[in-house]
């Protein structure tokens, strides 16, 4: 009699312990999330090993930073690809057609005179003031490029190293850059409007810009309705990104998961938007893409709603 | 003897269960972000009772955020800039933070505007 009642005891407690789980947040893998963040192998490259890497052949280094701060120094052997090169009237047309980046005969010239093709290895570098190197990170991506990697630390890094830096440019030796395009690493608005379910839409702009204080040059100031915030400097830092647990929680906190498709934007689909893209890729998302229109577009179609600071809300629920 | 081995197997299970499913039960509340806006001001004045306009010299930690529905919430920054949180004192704002209970962990905010409805204290 005493057994069964323990017994039974034992099963209510059970019983009641399922519930709690069957309650839990979302799902097991956003509980798993949180513990088992790491940044994938070979995402990120140290000063200390690009500076073996110097003069080797196979390797191109980028430097993306704004050509002005090129000129004056730069890591030896760098080639030069600012985020400038893909906000041309051609690159903003080709965009507003087909939804992201530059036209594929761009890419064969930029990154073909860059020296790049099937067989190097891409190391980008850009400044802490600015994700640039995400850039041209996640258009070698778009464009079937994956042997790509980031400096970590970037320019000031290597500099306050005392390593070598130089004003001279090198030569160059042209390769033939094919490109090989990878369409679902874009969303569209209208992909947005269709998935709107199931997806995250994730805004990395700052928060001003997010709630339409400041429109940003944009025709309507806000944001995608229900899109989710966070600003990339919460992800990014002097370590080019920052701890993967410190960006996990980061991710988690806003309700940025694995079991969800996301995509990311800013103003104009390149900058904020590909680092969100390129960190959530090294943390290993899978579901991940770019919404190339970003709010420029967006905002622009006045059939698509723009939520701002008036739907915030003065209650918690 | 039978009760005996009873006892310990469901001893030894309930452990095991404890061990496997214990870390995802507490877990089970997750921090979340939210957003919400009101009025920054300190706890000083909400104390005083001085929430339609306070004095410049009370804006200093801790914070509190005054709803427009009344609700109440301590704020600690949490990311947040100390200047963007001064600079949104006395005034509308919006937060972005985590939730924890009746607190809230500060990531950012943004001032709305408005024109501050300070004073200078008269000490």
């Amino acid at each position: 009699m005493n057994s069964t009642r323990v017994l039974s005891g034992v099963l209510t407690v059970l019983l009641l312990l399922s519930g709690c789980l069957g309650q839990s947040y979302s799902s097991d893998t956003v509980l798993a999330d949180a513990s088992s963040a790491k940044i994938l192998p070979g995402s990120l490259v140290e000063t200390g090993e690009l500076a073996s890497l110097l003069g080797k052949p196979n390797v191109v280094i980028v430097d993306t930073r704004a050509e002005d701060r090129y000129q004056q120094f730069h890591i030896p052997g760098a080639v030069n690809i600012p985020k400038a090169l893909f906000r041309k009237p051609e690159d903003i047309a080709y965009k507003k057609e087909n939804g992201f980046a530059i036209a594929s005969e761009k890419a064969e010239k930029v990154f073909g005179e860059a020296g790049i093709d099937a067989n190097t290895r891409v190391v980008l570098y850009d400044s802490v003031t600015f994700p640039d190197a995400s850039v041209v990170w996640a258009l070698l991506k778009y464009y079937g490029h994956d042997n790509v990697q980031v400096l970590r630390g970037g320019y000031e890094k290597w500099a306050s190293e005392g390593r070598q830096l130089t004003a001279k440019q090198s030569r160059i030796e042209k390769r033939t850059f094919k490109v090989n395009p990878r369409p679902e690493m874009v969303a569209t608005d209208d992909y947005i409007l269709k998935n709107r379910e199931n997806i995250v839409v994730l805004d990395m702009r700052t928060f001003e810009e997010y709630l339409g204080i400041n429109p940003a040059g944009n025709p309507r100031g806000g944001h995608v309705p229900d899109a989710v915030h966070i600003e990339w400097v919460e992800l990014a830092d002097a370590s080019t990104v920052k701890s993967p647990d410190e960006m996990q929680r980061v991710l988690y906190e806003a309700g940025v998961t694995r079991d969800k498709e996301i995509v990311t934007y800013c103003n104009w689909g390149i900058g904020r938007a590909t680092l969100g893209f390129m960190v959530l890729k090294m943390l290993g998302y899978e579901k991940v893409r770019i919404y190339g229109g970003s709010m420029e577009d967006w905002s622009s179609n006045a059939e698509l709603q723009v939520h701002d600071v008036s739907n915030v809300p003065t209650t918690i629920t | 003897m039978n009760k005996l081995k009873l006892v310990l197997a469901l001893t030894m299970f309930i452990g095991a269960f404890i061990y496997l499913a214990g870390p995802s039960v507490m877990a089970a509340k997750p921090p979340k972000q939210v957003l919400i806006k009101g009025t920054l001001l300190s706890e000083k004045c909400m104390t005083a009772g001085k929430t339609s306009a306070c004095y410049l010299e009370w804006s200093h930690n801790p914070f509190v955020l005054l709803t427009g529905t009344r609700q109440l919430y301590n704020l600690k920054p949490n990311g947040v800039a100390q200047w963007k949180l001064d600079s949104g004192f006395g005034k509308q704002v919006a937060i972005k933070g985590i939730l924890n209970g009746k607190e809230i962990l500060v990531k950012d905010v943004a001032v709305l505007g408005g024109k501050k409805k300070l004073s200078k204290a008269c000490l």
